[in-house]
């Protein structure tokens, strides 16, 4: 056979059981349909052989009876039958009686030479047989004639009595054939009406059969074609389901069954696993919120502290300026003293000339009538008082100047102090800010800790669903070596089966290595939970650092502020000396601009001395008492002197203690430098460990991204 | 009941028809074997082992295959190459003569068909009496598969041992 031709004819068959089915039905039934006409046929012939031989057994009969009872059968008898047959039957052609020898007895004459009695009849086989004559074919119909001839009691001894009751001598004997010759028109004729009735029912079969062939082949193969979409849609990672019908109950609604119960077990894994991690994404969301928050805390800290350096480097200048301030105070309040100093001497010496005076004065009085001539000495020492005065009220203007510049360095003091009052104040709100700002991130940092947990554990719980998964697939494998040795014992038929069983395993070894896969980025995502639980317990120790560092600057703030109180308080006790001071050079001075009227009226007076003794003596007398009311004044200067003089101690000493505050307040303040300096450097390596963890927590929403990707290939119904 | 011919004699068979022969391929060991399919009933997991009394000493035991009592012997400890694991091993369920045993391997590998004009005849260094179950190689894939003769598995006193011994369980 032409190999290419039977390819071009097979081959669209080879890929489809359906095809196949169809054909191999097809053709049972056309070989059923050559079977059942052959049948037909076989059984038409028969039948007609049957109607023509009971057609003539009839003839037989008759030819049996008439050599019953015309033994002489002769030419004319047997024509008239012969005629009469031909008459009755138009198929008839030819009649011979024919002996047992062969002789042809049809010419009349005795059939029978020797008389017989007994019954003629028809015994042995009819035998019929096709010959050939010049009419075409014909049936040859050979009825073989037989009498039972009795013991010869009697010549012609022929009765229509019963028969003799049979004895040994009893013999039969052959008469010979009647050859018949028929037409074969009734078979033919029968033969057509049968083989027309057999080709319609052939036909009807046929058509019945295929109608049968497709609608069993539709039954055996829409179930496979089926299965073998479902297959594919799994293999594709759709897992919605079998759409086709679940009612059928054999060994295909089985293996439907089956495949779309391990297609929903695939879809419940999927949608857990999918479900468990929605959740690790939320924990991750919420993990990466809190390092955000973290964040931005860290840098709101990192934001206060540099607030708080700021402000320490101000107090520490605010500092730098008392010491300055109060250095050139220092030096103010030298000055002061030492002009205070001279103005002592000045007094001590206006008090010394003061008793001169009085000598003189006395002198004077007891000397009065004398002493007209020594009246230039007295003009003399009044000018030298005058001189005195002015110099003493030169000393007195200039000493409340520097009382002034005294009490305005202690207001700028004052100022100053309440400047590092205020700013200790603000540092130490600032810290409170910045300890609640720790309190918060050690808060968040908790929670982190906690979600990672969570998420390690959610992890572990997908790994326990993925051991399910491989189980799963392990025995799915199994189901599909199991099928693909049944569809290879099924031969031929069970080759879709085959290549059905290939794709599930193919399935089972693609999920097989696909579990593997999120098996090991579970593992890595477990890894990196370990390592972001360490690095954030890490960060806990460096949070709580700060949180005792920022207790420890609040601590120093506190510390400036009390230290900072009393120096504030003597600072107002030098302003209140340094106003009382004021109050008293006031005095003073008024004093000594009486004292410098009086000394120009002790030279007038001591002008008109000249004039009158009288004038003079109440002029001395008037100027004894002068004298008296300058002692006192001189008394009260001195008082008031030594008052400064306390004051000014009280000053200095008031200047040294806070200049010694202001070096515990500058060392104080570097402490706070070196703790900011610290707490900096701690704050930095937070964000630079909150950097760290951002960075795990996005390396680890990264592998989430891959496992979800890994899982959207798998599309399942949502309920 | 299967009457199985030889694999060479199939491989004649199937050589006329023109068709593909059918394997199960397994591994013991590090050597991948093969079993033509008919022979081959199915496999399972390697079920509970019970370790009856009087069974023949070939015997590692028998399973309940859905109430059927079958023998299984280790076929890795029948090579001499110690004994499969319980928890990786496939009980391979073959047909011999009249009854069927478990076969305990290591790995199934896969379900193949070759082309008879690829079966070459087993070197004759395997022509001795304790090799005679080696029936062929055929390469498949990347492996060189040795085919089984599954009435060459056992020998004929131990095939008479499971039909007739009293150990099967009495109805």
């Amino acid at each position: 056979m032409n190999r290419s031709l039977r390819d071009r004819v097979l081959a669209p068959l080879r890929g489809s059981i359906r095809g196949q089915l169809l054909a191999v039905l097809v053709a049972m039934i056309f070989v059923g349909a050559l079977i059942m006409s052959l049948v037909f046929y076989i059984q038409a012939r028969s039948v007609a052989l049957a109607q023509i031989r009971e057609s003539y057994r009839s003839l037989g009969t008759m030819v049996a009876g008439l050599s019953r009872y015309d033994m002489q059968f002769n030419k004319t008898g047997l024509k008239d039958t012969v005629d009469s047959m031909e008459k009755s039957d138009p198929n008839l052609l030819w009649v011979a009686f024919v002996d047992e020898k062969g002789a042809t007895l049809a010419s009349g004459g005795p059939l029978v030479k020797a008389p017989f009695s007994g019954l003629a009849k028809m015994t042995g086989k009819m035998s019929l047989a096709t010959i050939a004559t010049e009419k075409g074919n014909a049936l040859l119909i050979r009825v073989p004639i037989e009498v039972t001839v009795a013991p010869a009691a009697g010549a012609g001894d022929i009765g229509f009595e019963a028969p003799a009751p049979a004895t040994a001598a009893q013999q039969t004997k052959s008469l010979g054939e009647l050859r018949i010759v028929a037409g074969l028109a009734p078979l033919a004729s029968l033969r057509q009406g049968y083989l027309a009735f057999g080709s319609l029912v052939v036909l009807l079969g046929l058509l019945a059969g295929t109608l049968i062939a497709v609608v069993v082949t539709r039954y055996f193969t829409a179930p496979i074609y089926g299965l073998t979409d479902f297959a594919r849609q799994i293999a594709g990672g759709n897992l919605t389901g079998y759409r086709g019908s679940l009612d059928r109950k054999d060994e295909l609604g089985r293996l439907i069954g089956s495949f779309h119960e391990m297609s929903a077990n695939l879809a419940q894994i999927v949608r857990e696993i999918r479900s468990a991690f929605h959740r690790v994404e939320d924990g991750m969301e919420t993990m990466r919120r809190h390092l955000g928050s973290t964040l931005d805390n860290t840098r709101e800290q990192q934001g206060a502290s540099v607030k708080v350096a700021d402000q320490v480097e101000s107090i520490q200048s605010a500092v730098s300026e008392i010491a300055h301030l109060m250095e050139s105070l220092s030096e103010l309040a030298e000055e002061v003293s030492s002009s205070v100093l001279e103005m002592i001497a000045s007094i001590d010496e206006i008090a010394a000339n003061t008793e001169g005076l009085n000598d003189t004065v006395n002198t004077v009085a007891s000397t009065l009538t004398q002493n007209v001539a020594a009246n230039k000495e007295i003009d003399a020492s009044a000018e030298k008082l005058n001189r005195f005065v002015e110099d003493t009220s030169a000393a007195m203007t200039e000493m409340e100047g520097s009382i002034r510049q005294i009490g305005q360095n202690a207001a700028q003091t004052r100022e100053a102090t309440e400047l590092v009052a205020e700013e200790a104040g603000a540092g130490s709100r600032a810290m409170e800010k910045s300890n609640e700002t720790i309190e918060k991130l050690r808060a968040s940092f908790e929670s982190t800790v906690s979600v990672m947990k969570l998420l390690g554990k959610r992890s572990g719980e997908v790994g326990n669903i993925l051991s399910v998964i491989d189980e799963v697939m392990e025995q799915t494998h199994l189901l599909a070596l199991n099928a693909a040795i049944i569809a290879a014992q099924a031969g031929e038929h069970g080759k879709p089966f085959a290549v059905v069983a290939g794709e599930i395993k193919d399935l089972a070894a693609k999920t097989s290595v696909s579990t593997r896969e999120i098996s090991a980025i579970i593992d890595s995502v477990q890894r990196d939970v370990r390592h972001a639980v360490e690095s954030v317990d890490g960060q806990r120790a460096l949070v709580e650092d700060s949180v005792g560092v920022s207790h420890e600057a609040a601590k120093v703030f506190s510390r400036i502020e009390e230290a900072v109180s009393p120096s504030l308080q003597m600072v107002q006790e030098i302003a209140r000396a340094t106003a009382e001071q004021a109050k008293g050079a006031a005095g003073i001075v008024r004093s000594t601009e009486q004292l410098r009227d009086l000394a120009h009226q002790l030279r007038q007076a001591t002008k008109e001395q000249t004039l009158g003794s009288e004038q003079i003596l109440d002029a001395v007398n008037r100027i004894r008492s002068l004298s008296e009311e300058m002692q006192r004044a001189t008394a009260e200067q001195s008082a008031g002197s030594s008052l400064i003089r306390q004051a000014m101690d009280r000053l200095t000493a008031a200047i040294s203690d806070v200049l010694a505050q202001n070096q515990a307040q500058s060392s104080a303040g570097k402490t706070v430098e070196q703790v900011m300096q610290t707490f900096a450097e701690k704050n930095r390596a937070n964000v630079e460990s909150i950097k760290q963890t951002s960075e795990q927590v996005e390396a680890l929403s990264g592998r989430a991204e891959e496992v979800s990707r890994v899982l959207s290939r798998f599309h399942i119904e949502d309920n | 009941m299967v009457e199985f011919s030889s694999i060479l004699q199939l491989k004649k068979e199937h050589k006329e028809a023109e068709t593909e022969l059918i394997f199960l391929g397994f591994t013991v060991g590090t050597q991948a074997y093969a079993l033509g399919v008919f022979a081959v009933r199915e496999i399972l997991r390697v079920p509970r082992i019970y370790s009856l009394p009087r069974v023949p000493v070939f015997v590692k035991g028998v399973i309940d295959l859905r109430g059927a009592i079958l023998p299984v012997i280790d076929f890795k400890e029948r090579l001499d190459l110690g004994s499969v694991d319980p928890q990786k091993g496939r009980v391979v369920v073959v047909v011999i003569g009249s009854t069927s045993v478990g076969l305990l391997v290591d790995t199934v590998e896969e379900v193949f068909g070759s082309a008879p004009d690829q079966i070459q005849p087993p070197p004759k260094m395997f022509n001795k009496p304790h090799l005679q179950f080696i029936d062929g190689m055929v390469r498949f894939g990347e492996r060189l598969y040795l085919l089984l003769n599954p009435p060459d598995l056992l020998t004929p006193q131990e095939v008479d041992t499971l039909e007739t011994q009293s150990w099967s369980p009495k109805k």
